[in-house]
């Protein structure tokens, strides 16, 4: 199935993608901008309003003053989306996310051949390697918070924020020029690792994702915890499949297994692959128990 | 073979969970300004170069698969 082919068929994941962007992405962050304006917060939404990681950061590190004091939005952002992830899967990562979007936009666009691109077959090893970096992000914001680290250290999440890049580009963009001072070696390396080597030469465009996002991470333990219980879920029918693993080069998560179960850490229920293989079917409620 | 499969699995988490708070502690010194650490900006050059290593390791298997294919 060749790039158009993929596009028309997933064509409402790419709608909600831009959505997504119009949604949280200044200048416009409507979603935000229509909370803001309910319950009366004068602040100019941006993409930082509903940032993935300051809360996951604050837990960590003790500061849970922080959740319940001004910034109480974006931390009910942040658990929403993990416990929405219990019902539905990943699907804010799949389907709404701008970072993801962009960065596996990119991917597609580019048209370089998958073997030019670093891809884990071993999905162990690519969960692994994932909840390694979570563990290393919550060492950090518990040092910080904690104070173990000196507070000249500064918190981990804006060091490098892909989410920040994606901000200031929309911003130089739409002609707000007054961020320039921002692009220091951080958001240059976060820039590099987001879209060039997560994006245009890891299969899938979704290496940041796959490595680098906590809020990612979590959804996807949650997912994993929802689909035990017998909510939303991808499944394999070994019946149906002929063997091509054409299944795992599309999946953009690195999220299927060689014997072609899915990896439910990982798997973001884009349903890249129930639109290509009569194999994967998505199962929710009463039809699991069908099943 | 399961046992080294877990190793691997164990040794990569390892290796990552290191590596953020390595990589932070690194990078403590320039504070987000560039060339201001010890390093001077090397930090720039090694994710580029560790990927092009990866790339060319990938590459590297790829032709050899290739040439072994067109050997009579
Ligand atoms: S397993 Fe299927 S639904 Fe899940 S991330 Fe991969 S392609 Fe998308």
């Amino acid at each position: 199935m060749n790039s158009i082919e993929t596009l028309i068929k997933n064509k409402w994941r790419y709608i909600s993608f831009v959505a997504g962007f119009f949604l949280f992405v200044a200048p416009f962050a409507l979603f935000t901008r229509a909370v803001y304006l309910i319950v009366g917060n004068t602040a100019e939404p941006t993409l930082h309003s509903v940032c993935y990681r300051m809360p996951i950061d604050w837990i960590f590190g003790g500061r849970f003053y922080s959740i319940f004091g001004s910034s109480w939005f974006m931390a009910a952002f942040v658990f929403g989306v993990i416990i929405s992830s219990i019902f539905l899967g990943a699907a804010f990562c799949g389907w709404l996310c701008p970072v993801g979007g962009v960065s596996e936009a990119i991917s597609r666009a580019v048209p370089i051949p998958n073997k030019f691109r670093l891809r884990i077959r071993d999905t162990k090893l690519t969960v692994s390697l994932r909840y390694g970096f979570l563990v290393g992000f919550i060492i950090v914001a518990a040092l910080v918070g904690y104070k173990l680290a000196s507070d000249q250290l500064g918190s981990i999440c804006c060091r490098y924020c892909s989410s920040a890049v994606l901000q200031n580009l929309a911003s130089a963009l739409f002609g707000n020029l007054s961020a320039i001072e921002y692009w220091q070696s951080g958001a240059i390396m976060s820039l590099l690792f987001w879209l060039v080597i997560g994006g245009l030469f890891m299969s899938g465009g979704r290496g940041w994702c796959l490595f680098f996002c906590p809020l990612g991470a979590i959804s996807g333990l949650a997912h994993k915890a929802g689909a035990k219980l017998g909510f939303y879920r991808v499944e394999h029918r070994p019946e149906a499949c002929t063997g091509c693993k054409r299944c795992q080069d599309l999946c953009p998560m690195w999220a299927i297994k060689q014997d072609h179960n899915v990896e439910r850490t990982l798997c973001v229920n884009c349903k890249e692959c129930v639109s290509a293989c009569k194999a994967y079917k998505l199962l929710r409620g009463r039809k699991i128990a069908d099943n | 073979m399961r046992i080294i499969e877990r190793a691997k699995a164990w040794w990569a988490f390892a290796l990552a969970a290191s590596a953020v708070p390595t990589s932070y502690l690194i990078a403590m010194p320039c504070g987000g300004a560039c060339f201001g650490c010890p390093m001077g900006g090397s930090c720039f050059l090694a994710y580029p170069i560790l990927v092009a290593l990866a790339l060319g390791a990938k590459g590297l298997r790829f032709s050899r698969r290739l040439v072994k294919k067109i050997k009579p």
